[in-house]
């Protein structure tokens, strides 16, 4: 099954039987049985009708609505599984500080690990760019992890990595782009516009997974609860990362898959965006990354990306009912 | 699992109707020939429709299954191409 990208400005989704149509100014442009179809993401000025709406909930289809350039505005889930069984158990579990501070640690520690890992495989390719330093730091704030006494620690020794690694990051950018360092809400510039769209896919998968799975995603344990954030799915999202948005924003520049002209600055604000037409290329390098085949390290299973976000949410829900370690993803060994 | 869906009916308004079900289902190829890639339920939900519309006295409809194998063997002669999912929709 297929995730659909709807960009094209001032169209207008509708459905005719079991098939999806993407029709503009009297042209049709996709013509496609919903059977074939996982999610919906819709960018900007994209009409749907409700009989759309109607249609993807019995397939069970997500729908997710972005702005035009890739900001998460909301998500329409059918109210089909709320397993209410693994929700009770998810609340209780945030009560239960000791939990929350060790699963917090595992999933700092995921964060780092394949931060760290990310430095090593591009050392290893590339020896004669110093990141040791960079390593080294993240290596004493791998350790820090476990004698972390709470989660404002753990908050704490978070930020100095991200620091740090971002740093390293900068270094391991061999195109024509600068990094400034990580600036966010708004980027400030392309390899922050590619982080930033990268974060969001990832965010978005996750958290209709965790609400499909039947979790609130709004109710998590390192992130703290706060007014409209997933804080769940931040929580999911951390371990993933380095080893897709970074890893995947870092080919796309240092294999020149973009240059510059495919970016500009948003006329009605700051910041800086993909213009369309690379957009669509983006989505297309994206999916190529997280749906591409690997072996997984820890079992030697074939997987994909996509199927280990599944994987985790599985094993956070596998932890909540029965109190079992949560062991972070790692791409290999 | 691919099917291929040809059927022969005398009837324009049932023709339509089944015409109109089989899009739900997979690609027109032909006139009166579909391709359809579908798991077992979506099958079985296919037959169940077809059922529905068609008259068993006078109308006729083949469903091929096509294994692995034979997919990859389809020979094509002229327009068209060979029925597949894509992996992802960018509009």
């Amino acid at each position: 099954m297929a995730n659909l990208y709807l960009t094209e400005q001032n169209s207008i989704l509708r459905k005719t039987g079991d098939r999806l149509i993407v029709q503009k100014n009297d042209e049709t442009l996709l013509d496609v049985q919903c059977h074939k179809i996982e999610a919906v993401l819709i960018f900007g000025n994209v009409q749907f009708t409700t009989q759309v709406v109607h249609e993807l909930f019995t397939h069970g289809i997500e729908m997710a609505i972005l702005t035009r350039t890739g900001r998460l505005v909301g998500q329409i889930t059918s109210p089909f599984t709320k397993n209410i069984a693994l929700r009770i158990e998810q609340f209780r579990k945030y009560e239960d500080e000791g939990f929350r501070t060790r699963i917090s640690r595992e999933i700092v520690a995921g964060k780092i690990g394949n931060c760290l890992r990310m430095l090593r495989n591009f050392s290893y390719n590339h020896p004669d760019i110093d990141l040791g330093e960079s390593a080294v730091d993240l290596k004493a704030k791998l350790a820090a992890v476990a004698g972390a006494a709470d989660i404002e620690q753990l908050m704490g020794i978070e930020g100095d990595a991200a620091r740090t690694y971002f740093q390293g990051f900068g270094r391991m950018l061999l195109g024509d782009f600068g990094f400034p360092g990580r600036r966010k809400r708004p980027p400030t510039d392309p390899v922050n516009a590619m982080l930033s769209l990268s974060y969001t896919m990832i965010f978005n998968e996750i958290s209709s997974l965790l609400d499909g799975l039947g979790f609130d995603p709004y109710l998590g344990y390192f992130h703290s609860v706060s007014y409209g954030r997933q804080s769940l799915a931040a929580d999911l999202m951390e371990e993933f990362r380095a080893p897709v948005a970074d890893r995947l924003t870092l080919r796309l520049v240092n294999d020149r898959i973009f240059s510059p002209d495919d970016f500009r600055a948003n006329p009605g604000g700051d910041g800086v965006y993909f213009k369309r037409e690379p957009m669509k290329r983006y989505f297309a390098e994206y999916e190529k990354l997280v749906s591409g085949e690997f072996t997984l390290g820890e079992t030697g299973e074939r997987t994909t990306l996509r199927k280990c976000f599944r994987r985790q949410a599985e094993k956070m829900a596998a932890v909540i009912r029965d109190d079992a370690v949560y062991a972070p993803f790692r791409p290999e060994g | 699992m691919l099917y291929l869906v040809s059927y022969d009916i005398p009837d324009d308004r049932r023709r339509t109707r089944l015409a109109k079900t089989l899009k739900d289902f997979g690609d027109r190829v032909q006139f009166s020939v579909f391709e359809c890639l579908l798991d077992a339920a979506q099958s079985a939900k296919m037959r169940d429709r077809i059922q529905d519309i068609i008259s068993e006295a006078e109308d006729s409809v083949r469903i091929y299954s096509l294994c692995g194998g034979c997919e990859r063997a389809i020979a094509i002669i002229g327009q068209g191409e060979v029925t597949k999912n894509e992996d992802v929709y960018i509009l």
